[in-house]
C-alpha cells in the first residue's frame, strides 16, 4: 500500500483523528491478484465488486453521497445505522436487503425476452440510484 | 398487507416499473475492464472517425493504476478525451478502461508497426491491454491485445462497423478465442474459469459449456463494440446460449434492436466430470439437441443467423464431417452454421495435430 495523503483532522472536543489515504502498488500487487484471479469464488467476487464499481463511478463523485441516502435500504425506516449493504452474495434471498429485492424485482418489469443476469440486475439497480441522485441534487 | 414502500424499503414498485419503463441502458453489465476499456475506446473512434480525423497509428493502453503509470514519465494529461474533439492519432495514451482520465505518453510515434510496438515493450508497458489502431486505410482497423503487446501474437479484431457481422468475421473471433484460450489446457488453466480438471484423463470441470460461454461473451463483447452481446436469454423454447444484438431504427423512427447471430454452444465430452463415460452417442445427441435448440431459439427471437458452436473435448478422430453427418442436412435446411474446435487434451496433442495430422 501507498499513502497517498495524511493530515491531522480535528476531531471536536479537543481531539484530533489523522486522515489517511490509501491505495494499493499495483506493481505489488499484481502477482497476487493474478494468482486470485484464478481461484472461482475469489473471481467472481472481484467481478462483483469491479461492475459495482464501475457503475457507481458513473454517479458524479460530489454526489455519490447522496447515492447512499436514496438506497433501498438506507432509505428504509428499518435499516438501523450502520448497516452494511448485502447485494444477496452472503446472505440468502429470503434474508435480502430491500436493495437486493428492488433489484430482483427489475426483472418482472423487463421487457418479454429479457431475462436479466445478475449483473444486470445490479447494473440497472445502481442506475435507478443515479437517477433518483439527480432528482434529489437537482 | 405491506405497502410496495415498505417491500421495497425507501423504493416503491412504481418508481422501479417506471424506471424499466424507459428502457434503461444495461448492455454492458458483466463486461470485464478489458472488454470495457475496448468498447470505451471503440466510442471514441466512432466519434474522430465522423471527424475525418487522418494518421497512421494510435496506441490506447489500459491502466489499472494510472497514478503509477505515469509517475517518472513525461505524460501530458487530456482530461476530455473520450469526448471526441481532440486529436487521437500518431500517440501513445495510457487510459482508464472508461476513458475518464487520459494521459498521452508518448507523441512521436514511430511510422512503422513493429518500432511502435518495440517503443511499448521499451517503456515498460507492453504487458498492459492494449489497442492498435491502423488508420492508414479510410476504414480504420483496430486490435485488442488483451495481454499487452509483448504478447503481439493475442489479439482479436474489433468491428467498427455497424453492418451485419459476416460468417467469416465471426468464426474467425470465435478461431482466435480458441486458439488462444481453449486448444491447449495450459491456455485453458489462464483463465479463472478453466475448462478441464483433469485434461490428459479427459475429465472436465462441471458445466464446461457455461465456462466456455462466459469467456466467449467476454471476447464477443471487445469485438464488437457496436452490438449486445446477451446470454442465457429466455425464450418460450429455454435458454438460448448468447445473441448478438444490434440497435437499429424501426420504420417508426424508434431505436429497437435486431438479433443479429444465435449462437448454440456445445462442448462434447465423453466423459462426466465425476469421471463417468459418456460414449459417443452423448455427443451425437448432443449435437442434435444443439440444432434443434438453434431452430426453436432463432425462430422465436428473429434471429438473421444461427450457428452451432461445438468445443470438441473427446478423445475421436473424427472430423467436421463425421462428427455432424446425422445433422447436416437438417443444419443446410434450415440455414445453420456448423462449427467445431477441438480442446486438445496436451500441448503435444495439439502439435500433432496442427502439423502432422493437418488438424486446425
Amino acid at each position: 500500500m501507498e499513502v497517498v495523503n495524511l493530515a491531522y483532522q480535528d476531531a471536536g472536543t479537543g481531539g484530533a483523528r489523522l486522515a489517511a489515504s490509501l491505495r494499493i502498488l499495483l506493481k505489488c500487487a499484481d502477482p497476487a491478484l493474478v494468482f486470485l484471479a484464478t481461484m472461482p469464488d475469489e473471481a467472481e467476487v472481484a467481478r462483483f465488486l469491479e461492475q459495482l464499481a464501475f457503475v457507481f463511478a458513473e454517479i458524479e463523485p460530489d454526489d455519490q453521497d447522496i447515492a447512499v441516502g436514496v438506497d433501498a435500504t438506507y432509505s428504509a425506516p428499518d435499516t438501523n445505522i450502520d448497516r452494511v449493504i448485502d447485494f444477496a452474495e452472503w446472505r440468502g434471498p429470503v434474508h435480502a436487503d430491500h436493495s437486493v429485492r428492488a433489484a430482483k424485482r427489475l426483472q418482472s418489469y423487463a421487457p418479454g425476452a429479457v431475462t436479466l443476469s445478475r449483473a444486470e440486475e445490479l447494473v440497472l439497480y445502481m442506475r435507478l440510484m443515479k437517477r433518483k441522485v439527480r432528482a434529489v441534487s437537482g | 398487507m405491506q405497502s410496495p414502500v415498505e417491500r421495497y424499503g425507501g423504493l416503491t414498485a412504481e418508481e422501479l416499473r417506471a424506471f424499466m419503463a424507459t428502457h434503461p441502458a444495461f448492455d454492458d453489465a458483466g463486461v470485464t475492464i478489458t472488454a470495457r476499456f475496448g468498447r470505451a475506446v471503440a466510442r471514441l473512434l466512432l466519434r474522430r472517425l465522423v471527424a475525418s480525423e487522418s494518421f497512421n497509428f494510435s496506441i490506447f493502453l489500459l491502466s489499472q493504476s494510472l497514478a503509477e503509470d505515469i509517475t517518472g514519465r513525461n505524460v501530458a494529461p487530456a482530461r476530455l478525451l473520450s469526448n471526441g474533439n481532440d486529436p487521437i492519432g500518431d500517440a501513445v495514451w495510457l487510459v482508464q478502461a472508461e476513458i475518464r482520465n487520459a494521459y498521452a505518453v508518448e507523441d512521436d510515434l514511430p511510422d512503422d508497426a513493429g518500432a511502435a510496438f518495440q517503443r511499448i515493450s521499451d517503456v515498460g508497458l507492453g504487458t498492459h491491454p492494449a489497442i492498435v489502431v491502423d488508420a492508414r486505410s479510410p476504414d480504420w482497423a483496430a486490435r485488442l491485445y488483451p495481454s499487452g503487446l509483448d504478447s503481439a501474437e493475442f489479439w482479436i479484431a474489433i468491428d467498427l462497423t455497424a453492418y451485419p457481422i459476416s460468417k467469416d468475421h465471426l468464426r474467425d473471433t470465435i478461431s482466435r478465442f480458441w486458439e488462444q484460450g481453449l486448444r491447449t489446457p495450459e491456455l485453458s488453466r489462464l483463465s479463472a474459469q478453466p475448462v478441464w480438471e483433469n485434461a490428459a484423463d479427459g475429465i472436465p470441470n462441471p458445466r464446461p459449456e457455461q465456462r466456455i460461454q462466459s469467456r466467449l461473451r467476454d471476447t464477443l463483447f471487445g469485438a464488437y463494440p457496436r452490438r449486445s452481446i446477451r446470454a442465457e436469454i429466455r425464450t418460450e423454447e429455454g435458454r438460448a446460449d448468447i445473441f448478438i444484438v444490434g440497435d437499429i431504427t424501426a420504420h417508426s423512427g424508434a431505436p429497437a434492436q435486431m438479433t443479429d447471430w444465435l449462437l448454440e454452444l456445445k462442448a462434447l465430452c465423453d466423459r462426466t466430470n465425476t469421471g463417468g463415460h459418456i460414449g459417443n452417442q452423448g455427443a451425437r445427441d448432443a449435437v442434435t439437441k444443439g440444432i434443434v435448440q438453434a431452430r426453436a431459439y432463432r425462430s422465436t427471437q428473429n434471429g438473421v443467423q444461427a450457428a452451432l458452436c461445438c468445443f470438441e473435448m473427446r478423445a475421436t478422430e473424427e472430423d467436421d464431417a463425421q462428427c455432424f453427418a446425422h445433422v447436416n442436412d437438417e443444419a443446410t435446411t434450415n440455414a445453420i452454421h456448423l462449427w467445431r474446435w477441438v480442446l486438445y487434451r496436451s500441448a503435444d496433442d495439439a502439435r500433432m495435430a496442427r502439423y502432422h495430422l493437418g488438424r486446425p
